[in-house]
């Protein structure tokens, strides 16, 4: 009886030991996106623990540089972020407040994944305040384009690779099945959409530039001045003309700004609002990569439908 | 002549569409030439840029230069008692606060430097913080130069940042109307605990006439910090901090060292997603100094931002001097429009209770910031 005790004992020492030891095996990564965070997941499976910084109805421009994400930070094994400045007002005062040498810039626990994408909508010549809030080297709304999502995806990937070589076999696999579900449903996503391709929009903020370059969808306004800038009077006039010159029917916004311009403009027009998650969480329904586009995809469909 | 006569009637016939169509071609030929031209011009222009760049021959490369911004704020004062007395802070009239000129950049892989230089009025030009800074180890970063003192949180703060245009009376009367800025150096251990606990530990010059100027050379003064942050929930944030320091000051005998005391306390609210511009802060310090005599103080206040570009706020500071039992009582009301990051108009209204005339002021500061000024931290 003794003996048998012992053995169960020492059967779950070990059990617990092993337990242990996978778990202290797993990358701890830090992201500041949840598309990044949910594209991680995917491809990382059981040998990472995930985290991102910003909720998904959240707007990453303005995230408040709290001292428990540089705890978080201090922690991690390796930061991914979007880049392309969509970070700009926070994210150098959390690596510096972490004090975590592996995920500083050129370490190999840093990577930004605007290096493997093509931006779009790179402003030209000399650039100054008076713009706006814009991104000298980009649009920063990358990660809404399914085809970016299997870039992201392959950094993500090779990065993985690079600091956790025993289980590369493993990452390679979760990305050929990413890249495979992605495919799969960009199929589908674009037969839907295109019924509604070349149809006219005005949007709120220059948010959905790489999904409607890929699904064809033309926006033709948008509500703010200038990017990070409200509308003056004048320009919502200029929109509202705009709306009814070219028989526009829809206005598109991201869930985390404010609904005041565009409801005065439906008032005046119409002209119906779709608001959108702009990221993973945005909307409980939005519980992944994937979820997240089938619920803008359904939600863009669904308002050009009803019409 | 009968098939001259077909012929001409061919060709008037398919003329139009064949020449249509050569048009086109030629139009077509016409976008590519014009296209090709562009990018030859392009091409040549960043030919000349790169040899406009010879950074190599004169060893000047302006691709390293630090970033520096300039931050200006414009104040128009009014105050109930005029301008006679000389000591008085803030006087009834037009000026410019401060001028504050910033250079940031990296020196090289493990060292970086902020330079900070202001000009108070349009005549008075110094050095506010030099500050270099490094990653040593693991949660461990040294700090060296000239910088604000972490004793309370508002001592932290330059002037363009500060919530309000009057400094507490707490503040003033406990740190000197300039506050507690030192020459020393300091490392900062972020502990490794499940929430944000940090310790810094300073050796500093000991320069501040409130507090030490002490005349013995090696009358150095010391800092010790405890900076703690706890998430309460995903919006809501607690910090509480503790500062303590001591040093020799220009007396002798009982009184010859200085002790300061610093606690600061503030809960940050910020909603998640669309109400993320209603932000609510409260936050409470209190100061006291012990040499000859005991001074103490303590301010509190509530910042409320109700729209997007919009914060009201308002501010009671009250301070104490043991020697003549003076205290003051400071009451403030303030009003923000930010349309921007970079820009932003204040109304604030103080009323100053103390021992000599009370004060009624006004403000109303323009305040501004140009280039590649960095956010500000949490």
């Amino acid at each position: 009886m003794k003996k048998k005790s012992l053995t169960i004992y020492i059967s779950f020492l070990f059990l617990l030991l092993t337990v242990t030891s996978v778990q202290a095996k797993k990358i701890s990564i830090v992201t500041t996106t949840t598309d990044i965070a949910s594209i991680t997941r995917e491809i990382g499976g059981n040998f990472v623990s995930v985290d991102s910084i910003a909720k998904g109805g959240q707007d990453p421009h303005y995230i408040q540089a709290k001292p428990s994400y540089m705890v978080k930070l201090n922690r991690a094994d390796l930061l991914i972020y979007q880049g392309l400045q969509l970070e700009i007002e926070w994210l150098s005062f959390l690596i510096e407040g972490a004090r975590n040498p592996k995920v500083r810039p050129l370490q190999p626990g840093h990577l930004d994944l605007s290096s493997v994408i093509e931006p779009l909508e790179i402003p030209l010549g000399d650039l100054d305040r008076s713009m706006g809030h814009v991104h000298p080297q980009g649009n920063p709304h990358y990660n809404l384009s399914p085809s970016n999502a299997i870039k992201m995806a392959n950094a993500i990937a090779d990065k993985l690779s690079l600091l956790d070589q025993e289980n590369e076999i493993v990452y390679r696999k979760n990305l050929d099945q990413f890249v495979l579900n992605i495919n799969d449903r960009l199929s589908n996503w674009k037969s839907r959409l295109n019924k509604i391709s070349n149809k006219k929009v005005i949007v709120f903020h220059r948010t959905w530039v790489y999904l409607f370059t890929e699904f064809g969808i033309d926006q033709i306004g948008t509500i703010e001045k200038l990017p990070g800038v409200p509308p003056t009077p004048m320009h919502l006039a200029k929109i509202k003309n705009l709306i009814e010159q070219n028989n526009v029917r829809v206005i598109i916004q991201a869930i985390h700004y404010d609904s005041e311009f565009p409801n005065l403009l439906s008032s005046k027009t119409g002209v119906k609002t779709v608001v959108l998650p702009a990221f993973v969480g945005g909307v409980p329904e939005a519980t992944s990569y994937f979820s997240t586009m089938e619920y803008i995809v359904t939600k863009l469909v669904n308002a050009f439908s009803n019409l | 002549m009968k098939l001259f006569g077909i012929l001409f009637f061919l060709i008037g016939f398919f003329y139009p569409s064949i020449h249509a169509h050569a048009v086109s071609k030629d139009k077509t030929r016409e976008d590519i030439k014009q296209l090709e031209q562009r990018i030859k011009k392009l091409e040549s222009r960043r030919k000349n840029s790169q040899l406009n760049n010879i950074s190599t021959a004169t060893g000047l490369s302006p691709s390293f230069n630090p970033a520096i911004s300039l931050n200006g704020l414009l104040l128009g004062t009014y105050n109930s008692e005029g301008n006679d007395n000389s000591s008085q802070s803030n006087k009834t009239g037009l000026s410019v606060q401060e001028m504050e000129l910033q250079l940031a950049g990296n020196v090289d892989t493990w060292f970086r430097v902020a330079a900070t230089f202001s000009m108070e009025g349009t005549s008075q030009f110094g050095m506010e913080e030099l500050v270099g800074s490094g990653l040593i180890t693991n949660n461990l970063s040294l700090q060296v130069g000239k910088f604000f003192i972490p004793v309370g949180k508002h001592n932290q703060l330059h002037t363009h940042s500060q919530p309000f245009v009057a400094t507490p009376v707490s503040n003033e009367m406990v740190l000197g109307e300039d506050g507690l800025k030192e020459i020393g150096f300091g490392a900062n251990y972020l502990l490794p605990v499940p929430f944000f606990s940090e310790i810094n530990l300073q050796i500093l010059e000991g320069e501040n006439e409130n507090l030490f100027a002490s005349t013995v050379n090696d009358g150095f003064a010391y800092l010790t910090r405890s900076a703690n942050s706890f998430d309460l929930s995903d919006e809501t944030t607690m910090d509480a901090n503790l500062a303590y320091a001591f040093g020799d000051n220009s007396l002798t005998g009982t009184y010859k060292t200085t002790e300061v005391l610093g606690v600061d306390i503030r809960f940050k609210h910020k909603p998640l997603g669309r109400e993320a511009y209603r932000t609510t802060i409260w936050q409470s310090e209190f100061l006291t100094s012990t040499r000859e005599q005991i001074k103490t103080g303590f301010y509190t206040y509530l910042q409320q931002q109700f729209a997007k570009h919009w914060w009201a706020q308002g501010r009671y500071s009250h301070s104490y001097q043991q020697s003549d039992r003076s205290d003051q009582n400071q009451y403030s009301l303030a009003l923000s429009y930010f349309p921007s990051e970079f820009l932003e108009t204040k109304l604030e209204y103080t009323h100053l209770n103390q021992y000599a005339a009370d004060e009624n002021q006004l403000f109303l500061r323009l305040n501004f910031t140009l280039g590649a000024h960095k956010g500000h931290s949490y």
